[in-house]
């Protein structure tokens, strides 16, 4: 479906050509390359591989799948027969214009063999590679306070949902989710371990938002210093782990919510399983923080302290020139825009 | 709020909205390629295109540009570049990719967008200039361009009347255009034409071209399974950036890489088999993958025995054996049987474990196979072309040719559109200075040995000229260019037509500012993947008033000074050659459509995008343009991909009248060649001397096309080469390199000068100021061991001794380099004794001593005071060392290409010895070249039916078939020693 296609640009950087296709498919005004800037690119980061690698990263096995999928495809000559095909694997507008593309050789195709096996190229393209983590990822709009991303999410859930209704899925999980590792323990793996996992959705089934993390600092009164996510989270867990650790074990039981029903029955039930166990981990970290210090959890370890380093930047905390309180979301969004994609 | 339309309703809607937008021929979804390439403006808005001024940063000032399609002239990939001209002020303000573009999809490397630092040149040549002083004094005095044309256009008129035509002479670096001037002189009727093509790829195309009668190949890397380069094509190459950007989709898709080059290269850097192969061993290493095919039967025996010409071969070579193709596959065991892994790492230095890995990678590639070769080892060693033999070798054996992945003939994805009025006429006269019956074989005319042959058959040129070319810079033997184009017995007039500054053309009479990419047209096609495009380079200030309702008369008017075109130079320069139209030449010039009037560029590239571009009018059509401003507009076109095997496809019945076949199943009949629109050089081929023609060959029972060779099929066994006198070298076979570790005695090494550095191009970037802020020196890479017994570390000063002379440059000890090879790049080590462009030249000094010359560096490079603030923050000194000089010539004596790779000797600088020094004696020069004459087999003495060169083989501008006949010897047979016949 081209409709596909056309919604895969809209998450694109802004260009002129955006407002006809946003008119065609009835969404609101596009948005300003500002807006973009603040709702995708600073935060919605629109790769598969953030959302279904281990470390949460761009790139990585989490990308490699999706190339191989592709070259088991015959694809990677731009320009070829299959022109129109982005290069740029895990990219949401690579990943839905080929399943335009697929539709489009799948109904093009004579030969009943070849469209069978685009037929069944086409149902592993959605459950691994789209399915597997757009529910999640479009909830993350929720709120995001640009009316035109909040349309195109809900659009672009519908139209999943709608293939969700027609294509028979297999009855397993798709590969990323089966073999995603747990979120990490601190007191077993250590401090940077712990950290990293929580900015990996596929290990806590939970997107952690730089907006999030200063509503955090609104709702918590924690001082938000100016940097990537991790360095943010790790400053407020130098300053009150408890109330840290509480406040995203209820982020976390907020999102098994929130996905429960944004994906297929088994897809969105793994990740809003894998939120609740998430919450709950925080939740018992909250718990001992009252009896031993964070910091003395994670050294039990013997592996490096989550917040080493914290203590020397919470030493300044009183600097006016790179603290940043969480008022505004605006004002935050520019001062940490330069951080965290890797 | 009302009820969102149905996802199909929706669907219906964008579907609907896309295919009207693209049917206006505009962009629906923007960019080209939209997540990593998404900056490139719709192309709908290329007429009135806003961005930021970044200069006004932090201000935001909204600047207006129409965006004008040309090529980049700055080698001969031809990318598509888009100029970013000011609306306001009308003037080039950048450069960048051109995503219309089939060959570069709108990438670039450096010196595309570093065209416009050659615009902006300070230095740059802007009047035409006529020597005041001496040749080579430096005294200049600007000149009306009537006055130059009048008196260039005299002598050749002169010349040509007086039958002097051989004294007419055209000398061309990289043409960068598609027949323009070849056809310029056909029509004056002169063999004049004088290529670079024998010290650059030249070797490599006659291996090539003796396979498969086109003499280069296209690979077609990103569909490959394994990617074979003999060379640091990822990085530097011919084509680099079209094939550069297609190894790396190949690789993305699984694709291994191997790469042959001594250095570690980029390239190598790239490949997951790098072999550092000894220079020269490369066709050794080659055979033993061969052999390795053959000898596990894992080549194609289907292919082989489909396509090779192996009957002929057993026929001419082994009478006694049966004609049968398992007679052949014992023959082509025990052929090979000798290239063993252990014989091919001695001769490499590559372990024989290490080839035995990479054979099974190419074992394993099946049918796609591509590889390439275009200068490197090919262009190095005595026997390079054997070289491209052995390469292409593995194609044949795998049937990796001309299909998905592997490896094209280049004339099938060209495409040179048939121009306006083509001379029918061939040059009565045969060029001995060009082609000289020494090198019967050469894929090219003899250009770098053109001071040798002038001095020793004491011929005169009446008019030289040198265009875009500086052979006394790039070429070897750089001081005998000098003692002949300072010698007026041999040069009466030279006229370099360049847009920058060089060597040669400080010994020229005229020089003639010529534009650069954006100011001028061309026409270019080239074999960059398995498909047929044309990319036009047009001067974007002409086109972009056009835009603006202009009329604009003459190229020159939108230059900057008085600047020309080289196409409407020519056109003038004819008319004033033949004024009256009574020698037959004019007409070639003239307008169709206003009869007797000279032809215009509209006109003439006009004419060919309407009638020899198929598709393109309809295309044009479609959107409301004539053909000529749809390429002025996109500024290229694509005519088909996807070619595919030609040889297999059948010969239509229409094409068959009265089909004869011969013993061997060659087809010829009486029909007339189809019309084509595409004029690809291609080899004429004998007819059955009964008056058919060939159309074919006979495979499995049909008239195919096959190949353009003599047998219609590949070459395996070359009968020319048999037959002109090396029945020896007939197959492909490994020939030992002038610089093989037996030939180089005790302090011996091997100097590797060919490679380039991946911002330079030859003398064509001097006066880019970027470029040059990246590039600027050529070190001398060392290997630890050889600099420990040389007794230098990294910036130490050493003296590489050469046969004819020594050059001094300073040392870069590195492990990138193989034990007992040196390398150097040729980039480097541009010069002036004077006056003369600032950026990147040394001020030298020469001296002269009967044969003995010698140059000394006063000064580097520095800072200077001109209209540019850069200029004056040039920090660096060092332009590096001008080896070429140093370089006896080494013409092979089949291909005819230099052999660049040169035997040196290389000592820790002595206490005289300066940074730069070169020192040379012409007279040794000389004695070089007549012992590489020596190794030649002559027409005179082998042509086997009286003529001087293979009729079939390519040549550029062919002269008529009488003119290749012999002189009848007078004296001692050899028809150059006895003069013009």
């Amino acid at each position: 479906m081209e409709l596909f296609r056309a919604l895969g640009s809209l998450i694109e950087v802004p260009a002129a050509e955006h407002a006809r296709v946003a008119a065609a498919l009835g969404l609101p005004a596009v948005p300003t390359a500002a807006e973009h800037a603040g709702v995708v690119a600073q935060q919605r980061y629109p790769y598969a591989s953030v959302y279904l690698g281990v470390e949460g990263m761009m790139g990585g096995e989490a990308r490699d799948r999706i190339e191989g999928f592709r070259r088991a495809l015959g694809l990677g000559r731009e320009g070829g027969p299959r022109r129109g095909v982005e290069t740029s694997a895990d990219h949401l507008a690579s990943l839905l214009g080929l399943l335009a593309s697929v539709d489009e050789w799948r109904r093009e195709e004579s030969d009943s063999a070849r469209k069978a096996l685009l037929t069944q190229a086409r149902v592993t393209l959605v459950w691994e590679h789209l399915a597997s983590w757009t529910g999640p990822y479009l909830a993350s709009f929720e709120g995001c306070g640009v009316p035109f991303y909040q349309a195109w999410a809900s659009l672009l859930g519908d139209s999943m949902a709608r293939l969700d209704r027609e294509m028979a899925f297999p009855d397993y999980l798709p590969a990323p989710l089966r073999g995603a590792p747990d979120p990490a323990d601190p007191r077993r793996e250590g401090g940077p371990a712990f950290m990293g996992a929580l900015f990996a959705p596929a290990r806590t089934g939970v997107i952690l938002l730089r907006d999030d993390l200063l509503r955090l600092a609104d709702e918590t009164g924690l001082v938000c210093r100016a940097g990537e996510r991790r360095y943010v989270l790790n400053s407020f867990l130098a300053q009150d782990p408890g109330a840290a650790l509480e406040w995203l074990a209820a982020h976390a039981e907020d999102w098994s919510g929130r996905v429960a029903a944004t994906s297929p029955a088994p897809v969105a039930r793994w990740w809003s399983d894998r939120a609740t166990a998430t919450a709950r981990l925080l939740r018992e970290l909250a718990a001992d923080v009252e009896t031993a210090p964070f910091e003395a959890q994670c050294a039990a370890s013997g592996v490096q302290n989550a917040s080493s380093g914290v203590q020397n930047t919470s030493s300044k905390s009183h600097d006016a020139t790179s603290d940043v309180r969480s008022a505004a979301p605006k004002a935050s969004t520019s001062v940490s825009a330069a951080a965290d994609v890797r | 709020m009302s009820a969102r339309p149905s996802i199909d309703e929706l669907n219906d809607r964008v579907s609907a909205a896309r295919a009207e937008v693209e049917a206006r021929g505009e962009t629906f979804y923007p960019g080209a390629s939209r997540v990593h390439l998404a900056a490139f403006p719709p192309k709908e808005r290329w007429s009135d295109w806003v961005e930021l001024d970044s200069r006004a940063w932090p201000e935001r000032v909204e600047r207006r540009y129409m965006l004008v399609p040309t090529t980049c002239f700055n080698c001969e990939s031809a990318c598509g570049l888009l100029a970013y001209v000011d609306r306001e002020t009308l003037e080039v303000r950048k450069f960048e990719g051109n995503p219309e573009h089939p060959g570069s999809r709108g990438r670039n490397c450096a010196k595309g967008p570093a065209t416009v630092t050659q615009l902006t040149d300070p230095d740059r040549i802007l009047t035409p200039l006529k020597r005041a002083g001496e040749r080579g004094e430096g005294k200049w005095e600007p000149v009306e361009w009537d006055e130059a044309l009048d008196d260039i256009a005299g002598r050749i008129r002169a010349a040509i009347d007086e039958d002097r035509h051989r004294e007419i002479m055209y000398h061309v670096g990289r043409p960068g255009e598609d027949g323009f001037t070849e056809r310029t002189l056909a029509a004056w009727g002169v063999d004049g034409h004088n290529s670079h093509t024998n010290i650059c790829s030249s070797g490599a195309r006659a291996g090539y071209h003796l396979w498969m009668g086109m003499d280069r190949p296209s690979p077609d890397h990103e569909n490959a399974q394994v990617i074979l380069l003999v060379s640091s094509h990822l990085e530097a190459g011919h084509y680099f950036n079209p094939h550069a950007q297609r190894v790396m989709e190949g690789k993305k898709r699984g694709a291994k890489l191997i790469v042959f080059d001594t250095r570690l290269s980029n390239t190598a850097t790239h490949a997951d088999h790098w072999l550092s192969t000894y220079p020269g061993s490369e066709a050794a290493v080659l055979l033993s993958i061969a052999n390795h095919l053959i000898r596990t039967g894992r080549y194609n025996a289907a292919f082989v025995e489909r396509w090779w010409n192996w009957q002929e071969y057993l026929e001419e070579n082994h009478p006694d054996e049966a004609v049968t193709f398992e007679a052949f596959q014992q023959v082509l065991g025990e052929l090979y049987a000798k290239f063993t892994f252990e014989f091919a790492a001695a001769e490499s230095g590559v372990s024989a474990e290490t080839l035995a890995e990479v054979a099974e990678v190419v074992a394993g590639a099946g049918t796609q196979l591509s590889t390439h070769n275009w200068r490197s080892a090919a262009a190095g060693n005595l026997g390079g072309w054997q070289v491209a033999r052995a390469l292409f070798l593995l194609n044949a054996l795998l049937g990796a040719i001309a299909v998905p992945g592997g490896t094209y003939p280049n004339a099938w994805n060209k495409f040179v559109p048939r121009p306006i009025r083509m001379p029918p006429r061939h040059p009565k006269h045969w060029n001995e200075l060009t082609w000289p019956a020494e090198y019967p074989l050469s894929l090219m005319e003899m250009s770098f040995l053109l001071p040798h042959l002038t001095r020793q058959r004491k011929t005169h040129l009446a008019v030289y000229f040198t265009r875009v070319y500086n052979p006394v810079w790039t070429n070897p033997d750089g001081f005998s260019w000098i003692e002949m184009l300072t010698d007026p017995e041999r040069i009466g007039l030279h006229v370099a037509l360049t847009p920058t500054w060089n060597e040669t053309a400080f010994f020229a009479d005229y020089v003639l500012p010529m534009g650069h990419s954006s100011e001028r047209h061309d026409l270019t096609s080239y074999e960059q993947y398995d498909g047929l495009w044309i990319g036009f380079r047009q001067p974007v200030l002409r086109a972009a008033r056009e835009r603006l309702g202009e009329t604009v008369e003459s190229t020159r008017d939108v230059t900057p000074g008085e600047v020309w075109e080289e196409n409407e130079f020519w056109i003038e320069l004819t008319w004033r050659i033949d004024p009256d139209g009574s020698r037959g030449i004019r007409q070639f010039f003239e307008s169709r459509e206003r009869p007797g009037e000279k032809m215009t560029v509209d006109e003439y590239y006009g004419w060919i995008f309407a009638n020899s571009v198929p598709g393109l009018p309809e295309k044009a059509a479609g959107e409301g343009r004539s053909p000529l401003e749809y390429m002025r507009r996109y500024g290229a076109y694509e005519i088909g991909r996807t070619v595919g095997p030609l040889y297999e496809e059948r010969v239509p019945e229409g094409e068959m009248a009265d089909v004869s076949i011969d013993g061997a199943g060659r087809a010829y009949a009486r029909t007339g060649p189809p019309p084509s629109p595409n004029v690809v050089p291609m080899p004429p081929l004998e007819g059955d001397g009964e008056g058919r023609r060939r159309v074919g060959v006979e495979v499995g029972g049909v008239v195919r096309r096959g190949f353009p060779t003599p047998s219609g099929r590949l070459e395996f066994w070359s009968g020319t080469l048999a037959a002109w006198g090396w029945p020896e070298l007939a197959v492909p076979g490994y020939v030992r390199s002038h610089v093989h570790r037996s030939k180089l005695g005790e302090e011996g090494m091997c100097l590797i000068s060919t490679f380039r550095l991946p911002v330079q191009i030859h003398t064509r970037s001097a006066n880019a100021k970027w470029l040059n802020e990246i590039a600027h020196t050529n070190p001398l890479w060392v290997h630890p061991k050889d600099a420990v017994r040389i007794g230098v570390g990294t910036g130490d000063l050493v003296r590489v001794e050469t046969r004819i002379g020594h050059f001094v440059v300073k040392a870069w000890v590195t492990e990138g380099i193989h034990p007992g090879v040196v390398a150097c790049s040729h980039h480097m080590g541009r010069w002036k004794t004077g006056d003369g462009p600032r950026q990147n030249m040394a001020t030298v000094a020469l001296h002269q001593e009967g044969s003995g010359w010698g140059m000394r560096q006063k000064r580097g490079t520095g800072p200077f005071r001109s209209d540019d603030p850069d200029t004056a923050r040039i920090w660096w000194t060092d332009v590096g060392v001008h080896q070429n000089m140093t370089f006896p010539v080494q013409p092979d004596p089949i291909s005819g290409a230099h052999c660049w790779h040169q035997a040196v000797r290389v000592r820790k600088a002595g206490a005289g010895d300066r940074y730069g020094d070169i020192s040379v004696d012409t007279a040794k020069s000389r004695e070089a070249f007549r012992q590489w004459l020596e190794l030649t087999r002559s027409a005179a003495e082998h042509s086997p039916d009286g003529t001087r060169r293979p009729w079939w083989l390519l040549r550029p501008v062919r002269p008529e078939r009488a003119a290749y006949d012999l002189p009848r010897p007078a004296g001692n047979g050899d028809p150059n020693r006895n003069g013009p016949p």
